[in-house]
């Protein structure tokens, strides 16, 4: 099973290694802006930040783009919009949570998501939380979650927005969201198309980047309606298509194709009053992927999993005291062509209570316990502090136990399926400082993460890859943010400066993990003049060694990459701009994974109207 | 995993072609380059690479292909080599094609590519080569045998085989098949050399996993049990059960005198003519590495060589043994070693 081996790392990316990763930052906002359910006052200690739209908006298409531009993270791309695993804080991409509205949407079958199938416009809000945050958001959220949020206004406005880019590679794009709010209804929907032929250059090589297309259609929808004013009822929805040809190494590889379609569904019921807010949700979730192995033979192999959760968050307010109960439980069964037939149920209970010792001290203690009946899992903890010690100087420290769960490839693999698994298991503190002045917020981080039963896929001594809880790795690090506004000849510029290094040690070996940069850094300055906004962003991510015994031969260099964006407001009354995006503008040779390069000079132009 | 690399080793020993004409002024061809008198190790990858190692051990040279041919690769995962007439051809099944390179020199000669999809083992039949194909991965029934012509370099014609194709051994005018892998199978195809379809097809024990020609016999190591098929008579004429100690014993290996498996991390060996298998075994083999034990394993000439591809994200290495399991030595070659021949 040679090929198996290159079939389950090109696909599955379950096998080897850990990864590393780190945050960092954007725009202000304090937690107060968040909307509701992405962080709440249980994460106390934690460090988090918000991507605002514009910044978004200046990084790309692809969830990839926008983060690995904005918060230095690491993403292992197989090439450009191919699969796209993170590494967060020196972690594997299955200890990378991303959540939908509150809900864990990483996939059952690799315990991952894909970051180059996630479109960054479609979601009011992409905010994301460093570290871990298992007791809050499952399995995953390990070296950090990532958080896609819908907003529900009810605030009797209508909008409407379009955008259309076309750039290089026959890369062509249109979303088009809309708002409208009316007395107690709320409707937001969104709808996406995304093509390129994706057939680039290889900077300083003879060839094109080979069998790249790929094609995403998204249908977004969010209904609220406002009973009363205690009582809510929203409802969500969102779909995703992709059809991805895989690129190739060499143009005699085989021509391979990955399908994939997520369709989730959540409807939820709120009831607040002053005391209280008991949320009631329960959401369906389906996943299901099409791997074609030869695009010339008319055979595939599929995998489908269907999940259904119910969920009772119950918050009890009572002066500078809250307390929370949440219960959630989730049945899901897994088929494929080369998956056993399974199924899974998970309860889990967790009680949260914060109390606010003074107007700048907040405390919180937690406890989360997890029963499945196909592994064992660890009683969860987080407890924290905040300390405002001044107008320009905070304190935030926390110290969890976090988890991840086995995916249903780790356990139902035909033949290969490990039933007896543990999930992985981490303890991490983090101790995050603040520093406000008039025209700077600096951020700095440092945290320590102890991960072990991490799972991996190793063949036994008969010649099966089969997943087995073997390994323990160390991470610790320090992520450093800041945002600066400069005046010069009065004319403002926003400065962005985000830098981590991360260690991130095999136990077994001693040695930094493979595939995680130590160093990791990213810089932004923007203006605006008159009509026009101009943002330059630069990203630097260090070299990182590809196999475990150091060989010097096979290390991924270091590479900086530069990008310019540059938009111009052409009318206020319907909003209209025009906006132009040269990335990699000094056409750099770079990869994120041994030969699969990465595109070199190329530009996106688009329109966005709003009215 | 560990099925065989060396469908063709055993047949094609070292032949140094004279020449044919009786003549008393024959002068022997001398084979020259800096890849002679040692053994070839064939390191998957990655990117596959080879290592070569002097008889004596003493010259331990990585990636010989690419240092000869700069800017030049043999493909992602190759699998495994076959040779004819002074030539190594060696098979990549991540990038479907097979590199031809000079056996001692190693400068390449060329590359066959198209019609192959998933190439696996090749061997040689009267001057034509035929490569076993496993196409889909998911499929057990769209495998075939590549013909190749080895005058121009080019796939004459495909073979559907209808079943798993993996080892291949040819011998006088038939070519045999091995219809079984990764655990599962129990038949041999015969290939007809001259009508270039399956002539026979011998049931063998469940769990077939690796087959090998010494003289007229063809021997095949099923989970159970070790069949001798005589290939004058296409009948399997011997069975010997193997122990229960070693059921799902693997990667056979024949020299004159003796029958050599594996089970896990552990060597066995039997005599050639033994009426019943041996279950003692001769190496047991406790590597540092937990993972990739047993990646290849050869019997060459006096020597038992053991491939081991550590944690597959590292440079894998070689343990030597002599005949009766004494430790010689253990090299370093490159990622994930499968199998080594002799050259």
């Amino acid at each position: 099973m040679k090929y198996l081996y290159l079939y389950l790392t090109s696909l599955l990316c379950c096998i080897q290694t850990v990864l590393y990763a780190q945050n960092d930052s954007i725009n202000t906002l304090e937690e107060v802006k968040l909307i509701a359910t992405s962080f709440d006052r249980f994460g106390v200690g934690r460090d988090q930040f918000v991507l605002s739209d514009s910044l978004i908006k200046t990084s790309g298409l692809l969830l990839s783009d926008v983060l690995e531009q904005q918060t230095g993270l690491y993403f292992k791309q197989n090439g450009y919009g191919m699969v796209s695993s993170p590494t967060f804080r020196g972690t594997t991409a299955q200890q990378t949570a991303v959540l939908w509205n509150g809900i864990n949407i990483n996939s059952l079958l690799n315990a991952q998501s894909d970051f180059n199938t996630i479109n960054s416009q479609l979601f009011d809000q992409v905010a994301v939380q460093p570290g871990g945050g298992s007791v809050l958001y499952g399995s995953g959220a390990i070296g950090g979650s990532i958080h896609l949020q819908d907003e529900i206004k009810f605030d009797d406005q209508n909008k409407h927005q379009f955008n259309l880019n076309g750039g290089s590679f026959s890369t062509y794009q249109a979303t088009y969201k809309n708002h409208i709010a009316h007395d107690n209804w709320v409707w937001n929907a969104g709808l996406s198309t995304l093509q390129s032929d994706n057939d680039y250059p290889f900077p300083e090589q003879s060839r094109d980047n080979i069998n790249g297309r790929f094609s995403h259609y998204n249908f977004t929808n969010t209904l609220g309606y406002k009973i009363n004013h205690q009582h809510k009822l929203i409802l969500d929805n969102w779909l995703y298509e992709g059809k991805r040809n895989l690129s190739l190494i060499r143009p005699t590889d085989t021509r391979q194709q990955y399908n994939n379609m997520d369709f989730r569904n959540m409807l939820k019921w709120q009831w607040q009053t002053n005391h209280f807010k008991s949320v009631v949700m329960t959401a369906f979730l389906n996943e299901e992927f099409e791997f074609v192995e030869n695009i010339n033979r008319d055979q595939s192999t599929f995998g489908k999993v269907d999940r259904f959760l119910a969920r009772h968050n119950f918050t009890y307010k009572w002066e500078r005291f809250s307390l929370q109960s949440r219960i959630n439980w989730e049945q899901s069964s897994v088929k494929g062509t080369q998956l056993d037939k399974g199924s899974r149920t998970d309860v889990s209970y967790a009680l949260l209570g914060n109390y606010n010792l003074s107007d700048s001290i907040e405390m919180m203690a937690s406890l989360r316990e997890e029963a499945s009946d196909m592994y064992t899992s660890p009683l969860l903890f987080s407890l924290g502090a905040n300390w405002n010690a001044n107008d320009f100087y905070k304190v935030k420290i926390n110290f969890s136990r976090n988890f991840r769960q086995p995916s249903f490839n780790d356990l139902f693999w035909e033949g290969s399926g490990n039933l007896s698994l543990d999930a992985e298991q981490s303890y991490q503190w983090e101790f995050n400082q603040q520093i406000d002045f008039a025209q700077s917020q600096i951020n700095i981080s440092t945290f320590y993460n102890d991960i072990s039963d991490m799972i991996q896929w190793l063949p036994d001594n008969g010649g099966v890859w089969r997943p087995n809880n073997i390994r323990s790795v160390t991470t610790y690090g320090l992520d450093f943010r800041m945002k600066q506004s400069l005046n010069f000849f009065n004319q403002w510029f926003d400065l962005q400066f985000n830098y981590s290094w991360t260690t991130s040690t095999d136990e077994a070996t001693n040695r930094q993990m493979i595939y995680v940069p130590k160093h990791s850094a990213d810089f932004m300055l923007s203006t605006t003049f008159n009509a026009f906004s101009l943002s330059l962003s630069s990203h630097y991510t260090g070299a990182v060694f590809a196999r475990t015994d150091y060989n010097p031969d096979f290390v991924v260099d270091d590479f900086w990459v530069q990008n310019i964006f540059l938009e111009v407001d052409i009318s206020q009354q319907p909003q209209l701009s025009a906006n132009l995006k040269l990335n990699n503008f000094t056409n750099t040779s770079y990869e994120s994974v041994l030969n699969r390069p990465m595109p070199g000079i190329h530009f996106l132009t688009g329109i966005q109207l709003e009215f | 995993m560990k099925y065989f690399k060396f469908s063709c080793l055993s047949i094609f020993t070292i032949l140094l072609i004279t020449s044919c004409v009786d003549d008393d002024n024959v002068v022997p061809q001398i084979p020259e380059g800096d890849y002679i008198n040692g053994q070839l190790v064939l390191n998957e990858g990655g990117t596959g690479t080879v290592t070569y190692i002097s008889d004596d051990k003493s010259r331990i040279d990585n990636s010989i292909f690419q240092a000869v041919n700069t800017d030049d690769d043999l493909g992602q995962f190759v699998q495994s080599m076959f040779f004819h007439e002074g030539l190594a051809y060696i098979i990549s099944n991540g990038s479907n094609f097979i590199t031809v390179v000079d056996r001692f020199s190693f400068e390449k000669i060329g590359e066959i590519s198209g019609d192959l999809e998933v190439p696996r083992y090749g061997t040689v039949v009267n001057g034509k080569a035929y490569v076993t194909n496993l196409a889909t991965f998911s499929s057990n029934t769209d495998d075939f045998v590549a013909v190749i012509n080895l005058e121009d370099f080019s796939v004459e014609q495909t073979i559907d085989i209808g079943a798993v194709a993996e080892q291949i051994i040819g011998y006088n005018s038939k070519v045999y098949v091995q219809n079984a892998a990764f655990g599962s199978g129990s038949q041999i195809s015969v290939i007809n050399s001259n009508s270039l379809s399956i002539d026979q097809t011998i049931e063998v024990g469940d769990g077939l996993n690796s087959i090998q020609r010494q003289g007229d016999y063809l021997f095949a190591l099923s989970n159970q049990q070790l069949s001798r098929v005589n290939t004058i008579t296409g009948n399997i004429d011997q069975t010997l059960d193997l122990p229960d100690a070693v059921n799902g014993a693997q990667n056979l290996q024949l020299t004159d005198n003796h029958i050599f498996y594996t089970l896990e991390n552990k060597v066995y060996k039997s005599d050639y003519d033994a009426e019943q298998l041996s279950s003692d075994e001769m190496i047991t083999y406790n590597a540092t590495s937990d993972f990739g034990t047993m990646y290849g394993f050869n019997v060459l000439d006096d020597e038992v060589f053991i491939c081991d591809a550590g944690d597959f994200v590292s440079n894998g290495f070689v343990r030597i043994y002599d005949l009766n399991g004494n430790f010689k030595e253990q090299i370093e070659v490159e990622l994930a070693p499968n199998g080594v021949y002799p050259n």
